[in-house]
């Protein structure tokens, strides 16, 4: 069995210990700042151009099963349906995983409950489409036009059918907002929403619209760990100048260190 | 009644082109024919995935060892059990334990993925800056070199910085760089876009020839 090297561990304990640093830092009351990502900001705008059409929300949250990215997505659900609930827009999510469909049903529940729209609430509104990618995307396409999505939001894992499900909101002219960890679909989502959040944005997302100090103080964190990182590229690149300097072979020590990190 | 590998590949042939041109009329308007196939894509797609689940895990996994006296599968498969209390309100607590036991090994993984993943890619980024002769087996620098690798960590660091979230990208250093990353980044997405779409066209032109070639099997063309 293949082990971590001991710099390896080190620098996994300091880099954990920044985020629990931060998470307790929140949780002890201290304002930690996350500046605004402008996705976020469209989202009640979003909402709210569905609301004045008078047509539903549509709310995908890809391919992924029950992960981190989509309990993301779906805490973004549940703040999208409280805002449509307000005005008795419904907010329909189709999913690829059957699991998701209880928690996204507990959400939304509490969403239209939170608003006093309880009699709005409609279970039929999450729906099971299927597993496959290409059918889910046919279903989705299908929604899309029958029900005259006002506004769309695409948060959590895509692949290819990102750009067939983008393509058709805009052909029923709805406001699109993507999101999406995966770099790989971002370019897709650019060309055809009109607000994209990218890459480690997504995970700013649900810090910025709940201000729970637990994911304030990880984002947080996670610059810490980010500015260490950058810290350490710098110091190599230095490390391999000074080594081409010297006339040296070999690699300096820093790279041996992370290359041979192991696990 | 034997039917003709003929006969089914004829029909196959027809169905095929059939559900390609339904779904593809969509792009017209969304008509009764689309929704018909869709529907159809759907439920065969669900019928799919039960026999893969069967025959890629349940069956090899779970019932083929169990039926040869393998007994003990039966514990873990009553676990897994577990996740369908999520149906039920009164029960679904149930269904947390198995959760947080996903999400503890994907904690787990992602740990092991950063020591394997992203440490390698980190020392990877020390690149030469400075030109250099060849020494033994160890390659030259070129200035060539030097510029595209200059290309790398600028776009690099650039990034980088745009993607902080816990301070103002105030300071005219920071927000220059940031601006820079994000300009970076529109540029790799517009080359991926540009590819993918490249790569999309030949699906379509490869689905054109399907038809085409269908067609001129079933009338003779």
């Amino acid at each position: 069995m293949e082990f971590a090297n001991p710099f390896a561990v080190l620098l996994m304990g300091v880099l954990a210990a920044f985020i629990l640093y931060n998470i307790r830092r929140g949780n002890l009351g201290r304002q930690l700042f996350i500046r605004e990502v402008p996705g976020v900001a469209a989202i009640d705008e979003v909402v709210g151009r569905a609301v004045e059409l008078g047509r539903p929300v549509l709310f995908s949250t890809g391919l992924g099963g029950i992960d981190i990215v989509t309990l993301q997505a779906i805490t973004v659900i549940g703040h999208v349906t409280k805002l449509a609930a307000r005005f008795r827009t419904r907010v329909i999510v189709p999913t690829v995983d059957p699991m998701a469909i209880p928690l996204i049903e507990e959400v939304q529940r509490e969403a239209h409950a939170a608003v006093g729209a309880e009699e709005a609430y409609d279970p039929a509104d999450v729906r099971f489409l299927s597993g496959e990618q290409f059918a889910y995307a046919a279903g989705v396409v299908g929604i899309l036009h029958r029900e005259k999505a006002g506004a769309t939001f695409f948060f959590g894992n895509f692949a290819a059918e990102s750009l067939v499900l983008t393509e058709n909101g805009q052909r029923v002219g709805a406001v699109q907002i993507a999101a999406s960890p995966d770099s790989g679909q971002i370019p897709f989502f650019l060309a055809t929403c009109d607000y994209v959040i990218i890459g480690e944005e997504y995970y700013a997302v649900t810090a910025l619209m709940s201000g729970d100090p637990v994911l304030r103080g990880s984002v947080v964190g996670q610059d810490y760990i980010k500015l260490v990182l950058l810290g350490l590229i710098i110091l190599g690149v230095v490390l391999t100048a000074w080594s081409i300097l010297q006339a040296q072979t070999e690699p300096h020590f820093l790279s041996r260190w992370l290359e041979g990190a192991g696990g | 009644m034997m039917v003709a590998p003929a006969t089914v590949e004829t029909v196959t042939s027809i169905v095929a082109i059939l559900a390609t041109l339904a779904i593809l009329s969509v792009v017209y308007r969304e008509n009764p024919v689309y929704r018909l196939f869709e529907h159809i894509f759907v439920g065969v797609a669900t019928g799919y995935g039960v026999v893969v689940i069967w025959s890629n895990y349940l069956g090899p996994g779970f019932w083929k060892p169990l039926t040869e006296g393998v007994w003990y599968v039966i514990i873990p498969a009553l676990f897994s059990l577990l996740f369908y209390t999520i149906f039920s309100p009164r029960y679904a607590w149930l269904s947390r334990f198995l959760i947080s036991v996903l999400f503890g090994l994907g904690a787990g993984q992602v740990f092991r993925g950063f020591t394997t993943e992203v440490f390698p890619q980190i020392s990877g980024s020390f690149l030469p800056l400075l030109p250099r002769e060849a020494i033994g087996e160890t390659p030259a620098v070129t200035w060539w070199t030097v510029l595209d690798n200059t290309a790398f960590l600028v776009t690099l660091l650039s990034v980088m910085t745009y993607f902080f979230f816990s301070f103002r990208h105030e300071h005219k250093s920071v927000a220059r760089t940031a601006r820079l990353g994000r300009w970076l980044l529109m540029i790799a997405f517009g080359a991926t876009f540009g590819s993918t779409v490249m790569a999309r066209f030949s699906l379509l032109i490869d689905r054109l020839q399907f038809l085409f070639d269908g067609f001129g099997k079933l009338f003779g063309g």
